[in-house]
């Protein structure tokens, strides 16, 4: 579960800016905030660096890693 | 995909200005299931169109037509695909590459099986049966099927094969 929607709330911008920033269809980005779509890497790399922040943090799902 | 390909699919489907990632991914699946039932769709009208010639003791261009866009469009996929091993499979030790082959030697059977008994029954039962003509099923028909369901089967084989890699160190 990404946390696009968390960050480019905290950040104030819109679906549409983010979308403009990273090259791709506000449609797209919208199915990514509802966990409809994987993005490439190529667009999560764009992404975490349209919201200021990185992979880790927008992607990096806690509760799926185990425990080692 | 080269330049000359994207504009083709870029005036095929009607957008204007680029598509991203997503889009694309979209677009792509309803050209694959379109093509995929475009397939089935002409062989359906090939059998047709060969049915009405048959009936009407001529061999029309509209079903040699037909048959040449059935094979453009396999051999097109095969020869594209194949550049690229996008459907090879890689085995990385013997034992599951022995346990593949012997499935495909049961599809290629089967499949060898199916074709020659379908084209069997077109050319011995349906065809003689719409062109009035009288049934009749000699030695001969049944040795040329068998020999069509080995040669099929065998190419179905050497064709599946061929897309099995091993992969071991």
């Amino acid at each position: 579960m990404n946390k696009v929607k968390q960050y480019r709330t905290e950040v104030k911008i819109s679906q549409l800016e983010l979308a403009k920033r990273t090259n791709v269809a506000r449609q797209t980005i919208n199915l990514i905030e509802n966990q409809k779509y994987n993005p490439s890497l190529d667009l999560c790399i764009r992404i975490a660096k349209a919201l200021g922040t990185d992979l880790n943090t927008l992607f990096w799902d806690e509760e799926g890693v185990e425990e080692s | 995909m080269n330049n000359f390909e994207d504009k083709l699919l870029n005036k095929y489907v009607g957008y204007v200005g680029q598509r991203d990632e997503y889009q694309k991914g979209v677009i792509y699946k309803a050209l694959a299931n379109a093509n995929v039932l475009s397939f089935w769709l002409i062989t359906l009208l090939m059998l047709i169109s060969l049915i009405w010639d048959t009936y009407h003791h001529q061999f029309s261009l509209g079903t040699l037509f037909l048959l040449v866009a059935q094979q453009f469009n396999v051999y097109y996929i095969l020869l594209k695909l194949r550049k690229t091993g996008v459907t090879d499979t890689e085995f990385y030790d013997e034992a599951s590459y022995k346990l593949q082959t012997k499935q495909l030697q049961k599809t290629a059977c089967f499949s060898g099986i199916s074709f020659a008994f379908l084209f069997f029954v077109l050319m011995n039962y349906l065809l003689p049966f719409v062109e009035g003509a009288a049934i009749h099923i000699s030695w001969k028909d049944l040795v040329i099927m068998v020999i069509q369901a080995l040669f099929f089967g065998y190419m179905m084989y050497l064709f599946g094969k061929g897309r099995l890699k091993k992969a071991m160190e």
